[in-house]
């Protein structure tokens, strides 16, 4: 059991079957996945609660991350190309455990937006939305 | 076109069919440092930009015009980001007193005995 520290994480994009770490990350967070469930209640169930079961479809959700945006940054200029250029893009992301495990993800699709503000530094947010799962450690 | 990847660290996508330009370590698959593989022009400028590679032909060359440029400073910068060197730390990196971080998030410097 450990308290994995997110210091030194690590999210790699896929160039042309090449996994490079992207730069300038400040967050990252995953969301909405989760296995489907269909609702089972019918009129003679018994009891009060209603019943749910697993359609047997999960759904991948989305990985989001900030970063420091510098236009000038190929590995930037990587990830507005899927914008651009919508293609799937693997990705990785490796954490900061002692054995350096890690995830990979397939991105489908890919949002990108930028902000700037006169006390901070250029930002933007991306947001990937998951083709299938990502792959977790088991 | 082709690049010269020049890190040992640089994983290999899913879906690549296998190549002997891959090595498997903690079973996974990684590019071997070294290796030249063909690439379209875009993936060429970024690699090589993001400081992944180097050209190694003509082509590639002339893709990435100047891309020797500020090259020691691009290498420093990818070599931080591959460590996971905070930008509060980037200063002491250079400065040799720090090379990375134990499993506690504390500062570390493998060069020290």
């Amino acid at each position: 059991m450990a308290k994995v520290k997110v210091k030194g994480t690590v999210i790699k994009q896929e160039i042309a079957s090449v996994l490079t770490a992207v730069a300038q990350i400040t967050e990252f967070s995953s969301s909405g996945a989760e296995s489907e469930t269909f609702e089972a209640t019918t009129i003679d169930t018994s009891g009060a609660g209603k019943e749910y079961a697993p359609t047997g479809y999960s759904e991948g959700g989305s990985f989001d991350f900030s970063i420091f945006y510098d236009p000038a940054l190929s590995g930037h200029q990587a990830i507005t190309d899927l914008v651009t250029t919508p293609a799937e893009c693997n990705w990785d992301i490796t954490f900061a455990d002692t054995g350096g495990s890690n995830s990979t993800m397939t991105s489908a699709g890919v949002g990108f937006s930028f902000t700037g503000a006169m006390n901070d530094g250029l930002k933007a947010d991306v947001s990937l939305k998951l083709d299938q799962l990502i792959g977790y450690t088991t | 076109m082709q690049i010269k990847l020049i890190r040992s660290d640089l994983g290999v996508a899913a879906g690549a069919a296998d190549s002997k330009d891959m090595i498997h370590r903690d079973g996974r698959r990684w590019w071997r440092c070294g290796a030249i593989i063909d690439v379209p022009q875009r993936a060429c400028e970024i690699l090589v930009g993001n400081g992944d590679a180097e050209p190694a032909d003509e082509e590639a060359e002339a893709a990435c015009k100047g891309w020797r440029d500020k090259r020691a400073a691009v290498l420093e910068s990818r070599e931080m980001l591959a460590r996971g060197i905070e930008p509060e730390d980037r200063e002491a990196f250079r400065r040799g007193e720090l090379t990375g971080y134990d499993a506690d998030g504390n500062s570390i410097n493998e060069g020290e005995e």
